[in-house]
Order: C-alpha cells, then sequence, then structure tokens
C-alpha cells in the first residue's frame, strides 16, 4: 500500500477520494464497471492522495479542456503515474511541450503517416494470419501471448529498423512497464528497455541509415542537434506507446465478441461493418490514461488547481460519460462515435492512432473469417487490472477445431 | 462571412459559411464535411486534412507542411493540408476538392 500524503490545504476534503489507479476494487474482474462506480460516486474533478496527490478529470469535457490546454498543462514531469524517479529526464516527444515538441514529433508524424500505415497495417495483418494458423487446429489459445503480444511488436520493430529476435527480450519488459506489480518492477523496465535503445542509437550513430532511429538522431530543436539521450528516448517512447496498448485493446475486443454471439454475428454478415465496430470498441473499452501538471492556477471543475498540482486524465472518464455518449455502457456498432477519448487530445493525441486501428480492423476481419464463433474457455475467467493502462492478465479463448 | 464551396471526389458539393481568419480545416469541421477528418486537430501531425486547391491561392506551404504533404494517400501538385489555409474575405465562392480517402 503506497504511502499516502497528506491533503493539500487547497483541497476540499469533500472532493477526495481514495483511488489508487493500479487497485480499483473490483478491477481485476471489470476494470470499466470499477471505473463507473467511481465516475457515479466523485465529483466533476476529484483528488486522490495516492502517488504524491493527483486530480483526476471525470467528465468528457475536463478530458477536452485539460488535454488542449497547453497554456495551463504542461506534460513535462507529469505524464506517468506515479512520476519517474527524481533526476530522470523527461522523455520526448511525450514529456516535451511546445516549442521543442515538434522537432520530435515531426520524424513520427511522417513515419504514421497515412501512406505507411498502410504498409504496417498488412504487415500486422500478415502476423495475425500467422498466429491465426499456429493456433486454430488446436480449439483454443490463450489469446495474449498467442495474438496480441504478438502483433504490434512485429510493426514496431519493423518501423524502428529493429532485428525481429530482438522481440523475446522486449515482450515481458513492455509489459511489465504498465503492468508490473509495483513501482520498482515497472520503472526498472523502463529501465532496461531504454538501456535496449541506447545500444541502438549508439549503432546508428557509428553507422547511419535511412531507419528512424537514424532519423531521430539526426533531429534539430531549435539550433542544436538532439542530443544522444533525447533521441534514445524517443525511441523508447515509440517502443512503449505502440506496443502495451494495442495488445490490451486486442484482449478486450476479443473478450466482448467471445461474450457477445449477436454483436459477432452482426460482424460475420457483414465484414464492412468492421472500421465502425473498431472504432465503436475503442470508444467503450479506452484503456490508456495519461497525466498533466498545471503550469498556473486554474479553476477548472468547481476547484481551484494551483500551479504544481497533477492531474490523471483517465481516457475512459471520457468514454463512460453519459452526457458524451447516451448508452455509454452499451456497443452499439451503428454509433459512429466522432472524436472517441481512446487517443487522447491536443499536441500529444497519439501518433499512431491510424496504425492502430489498422491492427485492430486486420484482426477482426483475420479473425472471424476462420474463427467466427468462439468463446471464454469453459471453466476459466479473465483477471484483468488497473493501473496507467488498464488491461487483462490473459484471455483464454476457445472455439470447435474443425 | 465567406463562402467556401467543398467538392467531394463524387463531385458532391456542400457550401460552408466561413469567418476570415479560420482555417479551412476548422470550416469543414465546423460544417461536418465528412471527408476532412483532422486527427490532430489542426497542428499539421496527422496529414489527414488533405484536400486539393489551385496552387496561389494561399501563400505556399512552409518546410513542415511540404514534407507532411507527400506523405498524403493520393498526392496532387495541388494538395494542401487544409489546417495551414487560413480563409480570407476575398476568397468567396472558392472551391475546396477533396480526396476520396483521408486514411
Amino acid at each position: 500500500m503506497t504511502a499516502k500524503h497528506k491533503i493539500p490545504d487547497h483541497v476540499a476534503s469533500s472532493v477526495v477520494r481514495d483511488v489508487d489507479i493500479y487497485n480499483i476494487p473490483g478491477g481485476d474482474t471489470d476494470p470499466f464497471l470499477a471505473w463507473q462506480a467511481i465516475k457515479n460516486s466523485s465529483p466533476e474533478m476529484f483528488y486522490t492522495p495516492h502517488y504524491g496527490g493527483y486530480w483526476v478529470v471525470n467528465s468528457a469535457e475536463l478530458y477536452h479542456r485539460v488535454l488542449t490546454d497547453t497554456e495551463h498543462f504542461t506534460s513535462r514531469k507529469a505524464v506517468l503515474v506515479p512520476d519517474m524517479p527524481e533526476g530522470t529526464p523527461d522523455f520526448p516527444p511525450l514529456m516535451v511541450d511546445a516549442p521543442e515538441h515538434r522537432a520530435f514529433r515531426h520524424p513520427y508524424n511522417l513515419a504514421l503517416s497515412p501512406k505507411k500505415v498502410q504498409v504496417f497495417g498488412e504487415q500486422a495483418r500478415s502476423v495475425i494470419i500467422g498466429c491465426i494458423d499456429a493456433i486454430i487446429d488446436k480449439g483454443e489459445c490463450e489469446f495474449m501471448a498467442d495474438v496480441a503480444l504478438q502483433v504490434p511488436i512485429a510493426v514496431v520493430m519493423s518501423l524502428l529498423g529493429l532485428p525481429f529476435e530482438d522481440r523475446e527480450r522486449l515482450i515481458p519488459l513492455v509489459d511489465a512497464v504498465t503492468h508490473g506489480d509495483n513501482p520498482e518492477a515497472r520503472g526498472g523496465a523502463a529501465m532496461a528497455i531504454f538501456a535496449y535503445c541506447d545500444e541502438w542509437v549508439t549503432k546508428r550513430e557509428q553507422e547511419p541509415g535511412d531507419d528512424l532511429i537514424s532519423r531521430f538522431i539526426k533531429i534539430k530543436v531549435g539550433d542544436r542537434p538532439a542530443t544522444h539521450m533525447e533521441a534514445t528516448a524517443s525511441v523508447t517512447i515509440l517502443l512503449l506507446g505502440g506496443l502495451d496498448s494495442v495488445s490490451h485493446t486486442m484482449a478486450f475486443f476479443m473478450k466482448f465478441l467471445a461474450e457477445n454471439s449477436d454483436h459477432r454475428q452482426q460482424l460475420i454478415d457483414d465484414p464492412a461493418l468492421i472500421p465502425y465496430a473498431v472504432d465503436e470498441l475503442l470508444r467503450r473499452y479506452s484503456i490508456v490514461s495519461t497525466a498533466r501538471m498545471a503550469l498556473k492556477n486554474i479553476e477548472i471543475g468547481g476547484i481551484t488547481m494551483r500551479a504544481g498540482d497533477k492531474v490523471i486524465v483517465e481516457m475512459c472518464m471520457n468514454s463512460m460519460d453519459e452526457e458524451a455518449w447516451p448508452d455509454a455502457m452499451a456497443v452499439k456498432f451503428d454509433r459512429c462515435p466522432k472524436n472517441i477519448p481512446s487517443f487522447g487530445e491536443g499536441p500529444h493525441k497519439c501518433v499512431g492512432m491510424n496504425l492502430a486501428r489498422n491492427e485492430l480492423r486486420a484482426l477482426l476481419e483475420e479473425w472471424l473469417k476462420r474463427i467466427p464463433n468462439f468463446t471464454i474457455t469453459p471453466g476459466k475467467s479473465v483477471a484483468t487490472m488497473t493501473g496507467q493502462n488498464i488491461g487483462i492478465h490473459e484471455l483464454p479463448l476457445s472455439w470447435n477445431a474443425a | 462571412m465567406t463562402k467556401i464551396v467543398f467538392e467531394d471526389a463524387d463531385g458532391n458539393r456542400q457550401a460552408a459559411e466561413v469567418d476570415a481568419g479560420t482555417s479551412v480545416m476548422q470550416a469543414a469541421m465546423d460544417s461536418s464535411v465528412a471527408g476532412i477528418l483532422a486527427d490532430c486537430g489542426g497542428g499539421c501531425s496527422c496529414a489527414t486534412c488533405h484536400c486539393f486547391v489551385t496552387r496561389g491561392v494561399f501563400p505556399d506551404p512552409d518546410e513542415i507542411e511540404s514534407q507532411m504533404l507527400e506523405c498524403v494517400l493520393e498526392p496532387e501538385v495541388s494538395s494542401r493540408l487544409s489546417c495551414q489555409l487560413i480563409v480570407r474575405e476575398d476568397m468567396d465562392g472558392l472551391v475546396i476538392k477533396l480526396p476520396r480517402n483521408q486514411i
């Protein structure tokens, strides 16, 4: 149990809630219902004393405001909950504000442009087909290990020009960063990934190519070149951003479809619905969270935030907002949601959003073609978890092997 | 107010009344024009607000926009990112053509 800090003077006791994002009651069976219970019993902006104290956004409206008001909210020393140890540098581009942010973000934008994500999406499709080939005759699988953890990493390794065989080393580390048992485990995993990226930045500095890592090394931040650390951090962020979130989103999609045969049948009957289903399932199962720090005092959501206060933006607090999404807990493939909250908003909006969508679409298309009817393996339950990202430990699925 | 006409890939037109100083992208968003996605909200980061407009109507693209324009799905000489195009009063009736797909 993490030590709590005393409540600051400017925080009214009426807005305080004992919410540990890594231990939400009920989060091990249904993290969204667990967060919804908090949503329904908390004000629009509430305060948790855990991890040094954070405000928590509890509406779609405040989600928009915090993520787009870059005058009041910074990503420096703020995005991870809890924060990295004192003295850890800010990792660009995620933890960097304008004007430097653009310099780091631009190579990502080019690398994950509409043109490029089509190519990577097809690569993901091949990997998915390979994963399905390996399991289809068994009539069962553990979806996380057998599919979800295999797909995004293949794409990201390819994107970064890294050797495919290194994924064996990286998969458990990436999983530990967001889902490790304690801050030390998570921090240790992040540093191990950083060390791996550091090796490759050094290699590319010595022998540059036209790969993405070489392009990060060549970044100019105003008049100065990016430092070795900044290039390494940029690679690390891409590795971390594109993996865990996609894998666990895939798992929540498959869990939903395993448990909802009507919805599954809609997609089997009309595969053209799949892109719309992807967006609605992303909307319903928004697993990511981020955080910001107030740069100046601000009146927001009925409270006063002081400069230096931190605020958690939990994407699902937008996606379960009934005002923004009537009947929010229902999955409706004809909802066609606009501005889905899953990818954030503002300058740090997920650069891989369309890559993620392509991977998710490929998953549903290929899986439903070959394994249209499947369930959670009888007798098994699905353990879930909360944290910086919501997740699924294991997803046992079964079907009738032909 | 300045009238901007959005024309989709099938030739269907939709007019928008726009305040000068608004970006073409924002005008499309405000009028729910389907052919513009604008994932990044106007930051010249996503290349999903792609449009076609005669060269010379707007100031030429800067370095960032030029590089992003190489990333769109159906590039043409007249390609621009609409978030970088600021409407002026003298553009009344300007036609902005849209690609079939942004992603």
